[in-house]
């Protein structure tokens, strides 16, 4: 009952299409499919095709699964469909894409606010020695 | 007028002085204690005869239970029965009573001891009033003893179905490990020249010690009990010896018939069951044949059952000449022994391929059923799956196709259902309804 | 002879006992010790796969798996709730023959061995290595390629670790994941606890060795840690309970034959090779024990290649040589029996 992978989505050939995230799961587990589909399409609608999957939530390992299918992303890509922000983040982890930017920019961010965190601890226990 | 009244209200009065005396004598004292004395007559007016003492217990008994001839012809009076009659002596004891008084020479010795027992009252007992009530509520309500469920035969406590124990010892010949179960039991009408209709029991029994040999039979008799012994006794001395294949089926697929009564029996593996007519079935488990299934097609008159059922039985052939009958190997390919052919039997001299003649049967099935064909009904899907409904249903449901496997391997990770969220938020756990908390007994303080 | 069996019976014990704790004095102190047995693997540096996959010991252990089809096909329970029904057909001679030629043909590829390889290296290819991604995230990210017709083993499957680096997944990692988007029947994404201490032990003692092996064939694939724990745990409790019977006409045998000959422990199945007055098989495995170990054997068609084996190599000698006897005295025994029925049908 549910529609194949292979999606069941109509489109025009020449209509602009994008490599996006659309939220699967349920209330409180997002589960997301990663599909090519029509850019002014909804994420709800019937898709053209799904390239892969993404489960943000680490399982008991500590590790979040991705899959993708290289060979049509790479298919979908050549015949020029763009990539959205989150996807492209993605792309740039698993190695297909350049790191994008924003992904160093979080790095950083996150690391300053470690260190941030840090000193301040450094200096919380300096101060209950010196009193 | 006036005087007419006069009179009435004179009458009046004196009939209230009378009915006062009867009444209340304790009342009177204070109205006139003369008028009393004068007037004896006033004092007894009982009747010690009356319907209730006139006629003896079983002529009262009889006229609520019994229903005219006419009557019974009309359908009057089915539901009284004799059974209902209550015996009210019963339990009772010549010389205790209500008031328990103690009559010596009566319900007591005269002499205990060296003393003289005199009459006295002993404070009343009143165990002795339940008792008798209760003695009295049993009688006439006749109940039937419940049987196990094994023992109960095909339908509520009819006879059908029932097992009847095995045949009577002839001689010294007894018949061990031997059953006997009725099939078939009802009334039967003769019409007789002077005696007009004359009412019999019909029954017939199959007896068998479940190894292979049984014999069935029919009695008459006037009672229940004669027309059962004479139909086992009779079975008894019709046994014959029925071939069961690895002691649990029968040795091929068959058709037999009797009059219009067809039956089609199949032979199925261990574990199957008997899928049958209950008259079929109980014979299988007389004969000692536990897994088979078998259509009645046509009549399902019992009798013809149970001839068509025996005569095919009888008529089975083994293996070994079902291979030599036709020429050819006999191979049994199972799913369990991943389709590996197995040799049943073979003939003597195997046929060649050139030998077999053109409309010579070689489906084993159809050389089982004599060329016949069981009717099976097509089956056609249910109405409610061509609607749109269903349709969204079932697309509603496809979230829960892994529900019940997921489950499984969750109670055996975890020993519950849980939550993904479990280890996040410990109170995400299954509910479960609290054990109501018996109220602890109360204990004095000393 | 009863007694000498006996006698020897009791020697071997003797001898298991010596040589079990022998086994573990000398154990590495890493080893998961389980039943009194030590797991033993197959190095990579001395890879078993050469000689396992040479086409006379291929052809050697199948002779030693000693075959009967109708054990083979022996009846199983398949899981559903009722037997089927059993068909049954009139054939020719021809026909018939036809289809036993069949079944025998589906019975050799059912008996394949299931291979014996080495445990395979860890994967460490590192793709790139970026510091700058440190603190990103809080987990690790598995990526796979889910591309259509890619096998399990092929597939590029790889990891993004904390401090940025990119990489290859280990191999638990691999078959896991595998599982997860490529489900096999027989397989779970847990192994099954029956391979637990506790529970494998249990099922040892029942004697359920065929079960637990094929349960470890769809498990783990046969280059694993994993599975060659347990399939060497079970052959070594196997040949000390002298159940060698059970495993005949398996798959497993074959496996098992090249275990033992391997750790150089055949004594038992020697043992049960002669008692059984199987000679020629015995002949075959001194000849397999001599290819793998590149000893060489003189060979008579009688017990001489044993011999030499019981008195260079064996390690339970006393109760291989009573065997050896017991077996020459039945011999000699039935011979002479053989030639007084001659006499007394005056044939000489």
């Amino acid at each position: 009952m549910l529609s194949p992978a292979s999606g069941t989505g109509q489109f025009f050939t020449k209509s602009v299409k994008i490599i996006r995230f659309v939220r699967q799961g349920c209330t409180n587990r997002p589960f997301f499919h990663i599909v090519v589909t029509e850019k002014r399409r909804d994420q709800f609608m019937p898709v053209i095709e799904q390239l892969g999957t993404y489960d943000p939530m680490p399982n008991q390992h500590n590790e979040k699964l991705v899959s993708l299918n290289y060979e049509r992303i790479r298919h979908w890509i050549g015949n020029g469909a763009t990539v959205s922000q989150p996807v492209e983040q993605l792309f740039g982890m698993s190695g297909f894409f350049p790191i994008h930017p924003t992904s160093y920019l979080a790095a950083w961010r996150n690391r300053r606010v470690l260190q941030e965190e840090a000193l301040k601890e450094a200096e919380d226990k300096s101060k209950d020695k010196t009193v | 007028m006036a005087v007419q009244l006069l009179n009435v209200t004179k009458i009046l009065q004196k009939l209230t002085i009378n009915s006062k005396c009867r009444i209340a004598p304790a009342l009177i004292k204070n109205v006139n204690e003369n008028v009393i004395h004068k007037e004896v007559i006033l004092t007894n007016s009982t009747r010690n005869t009356n319907f209730f003492n006139k006629l003896p217990a079983h002529d009262l008994w009889k006229g609520i239970t019994s229903v005219s001839n006419a009557g019974k012809k009309r359908g009057r009076g089915k539901n009284v029965s004799k059974k209902n009659i209550k015996d009210l002596n019963r339990g009772q004891v010549i010389g205790v009573g209500k008031a328990n008084i103690v009559w010596p020479g009566l319900s007591a010795p005269i002499i205990r001891g060296k003393e003289l027992v005199t009459q006295h009252q002993l404070p009343e007992d009143p165990e002795r009033q339940k008792k008798l009530i209760e003695l009295r509520d049993k009688m006439g309500t006749f109940k039937y003893a419940k049987l196990s469920p094994i023992e109960r035969g095909w339908s509520g406590t009819k006879m059908p179905g029932r097992s009847i124990g095995p045949p009577d010892p002839i001689g010294e010949d007894t018949f061990d490990g031997f059953d006997t179960k009725v099939l078939e039991l009802k009334t039967v009408f003769n019409m007789k020249g002077n005696f007009g209709r004359k009412r019999r029991l019909s029954v017939i029994v199959v007896t068998g010690n479940s190894n292979g040999m049984a014999g069935f039979a029919m009695g008459k008799g006037l009672e229940p009990k004669t027309a059962l012994r004479k139909a086992k006794n009779r079975s008894a001395q019709k046994l014959m010896h029925i071939k069961i294949y690895k002691n649990h089926t029968v040795f091929h697929d068959f058709f037999t018939q009797f009059g219009q009564t067809k039956i089609y029996v199949s032979q199925k593996p261990e574990g199957y069951g008997l899928v049958c007519h209950r008259a079929i079935k109980t014979m299988c488990e007389v004969i000692g044949i536990k897994n088979l299934y078998a259509k009645v097609e046509g009549s399902t008159n019992v009798n013809h059952i149970i001839k068509a059922f025996f005569l095919g039985l009888t008529r089975q052939k083994t293996h070994e000449e079902i291979a030599e009958e036709k020429g050819l190997h006999l191979v049994e390919i199972c799913k369990e022994n991943d389709f590996f052919p197995t040799v049943i039997a073979s003939p003597k001299e195997v046929k060649k391929a050139e030998d077999i003649s053109k409309d010579e049967i070689i489906d084993y099935h159809q050389y089982c059923f004599n060329g016949k064909v069981v009717y099976k009904k097509k089956r056609h899907p249910p109405f409610y799956t061509k609607y749109k409904s269903y349709e969204l249903y079932l697309r509603k449901q496809e979230k829960l196709r892994n529900q019940s496997d997921v489950k499984k391997s969750l109670i055996a990770e975890y020993g519950e259902i849980r939550s993904f969220l479990a280890d996040k938020y410990p109170e995400c756990v299954q509910y479960r309804r609290p054990k109501r908390e018996e109220p602890e007994p109360e204990v004095e303080d000393e | 002879m009863t007694l000498l069996r006996h006698i020897s019976q009791k020697l071997l014990i003797n001898n298991i006992k010596t040589d079990t704790r022998y086994k573990i004095n000398n154990t590495c102190v890493a080893c998961v010790r389980l039943l009194n047995y030590t797991p033993k693997e197959y190095d990579t540096k001395t890879d078993p796969a050469p000689l396992f996959f040479n086409k006379e010991v291929q052809s050697l252990l199948k002779s030693l798996t000693r075959v009967e089809v109708a054990k083979v096909f022996k009846k199983r329970k398949l899981g559903e709730k009722r037997l089927g029904d059993p068909e049954f057909k009139f054939m020719t001679q021809e026909q018939l023959d036809v289809k036993l030629k069949k079944a025998q043909q589906k019975a050799e590829e059912l008996l394949q061995i299931p291979p014996v390889l080495a445990v395979h290296a860890q994967k460490n290819k590192v793709y790139s290595q970026d510091p700058a991604l440190q603190g990103l995230e809080s987990s690790r990210f598995v990526f796979t390629d889910i591309t259509f017709g890619v096998k399990d083993l092929d597939r590029l499957i790889v990891v993004r670790e904390l401090d940025g680096t990119l990489k290859d997944a280990e191999w638990e990692l691999r078959n896991r994941v595998n599982h997860v988007y490529f489900p096999r029947s027989g397989r779970s994404l847990k192994p099954p606890r029956v391979f637990e201490d506790g529970y494998l032990e249990d099922l040892l003692n029942r004697r359920e060795y065929e079960f637990v092996l094929d349960l470890a064939c769809s498990q783990f694939e046969p280059n694993e840690k994993d599975y060659q724990r347990v399939t060497s745990i079970v052959f070594q409790h196997l040949s000390d309970n002298d159940g060698f019977d059970l495993l005949r006409s398996t798959r497993h045998f074959g496996g098992l034959v090249f275990f033992l000959v391997w750790n150089k422990s055949i004594d038992n199945l020697l043992l049960d090779l002669i008692e059984s007055s199987h000679v020629d098989e015995a002949n075959k495995l001194m000849e397999l024990y001599g290819k793998i170990h590149k000893l060489n054997y003189e060979f008579d068609g009688k017990l001489k290649a044993v011999r030499q084996f019981i008195e260079k190599d064996s390690t339970k000698r006393g109760a291989l040589e009573l065997a050896v006897q017991a077996y020459e005295e039945l011999q000699k025994q039935k011979e002479q029996l053989e030639s007084g029925i001659k006499a007394a049908h005056g044939i000489l």
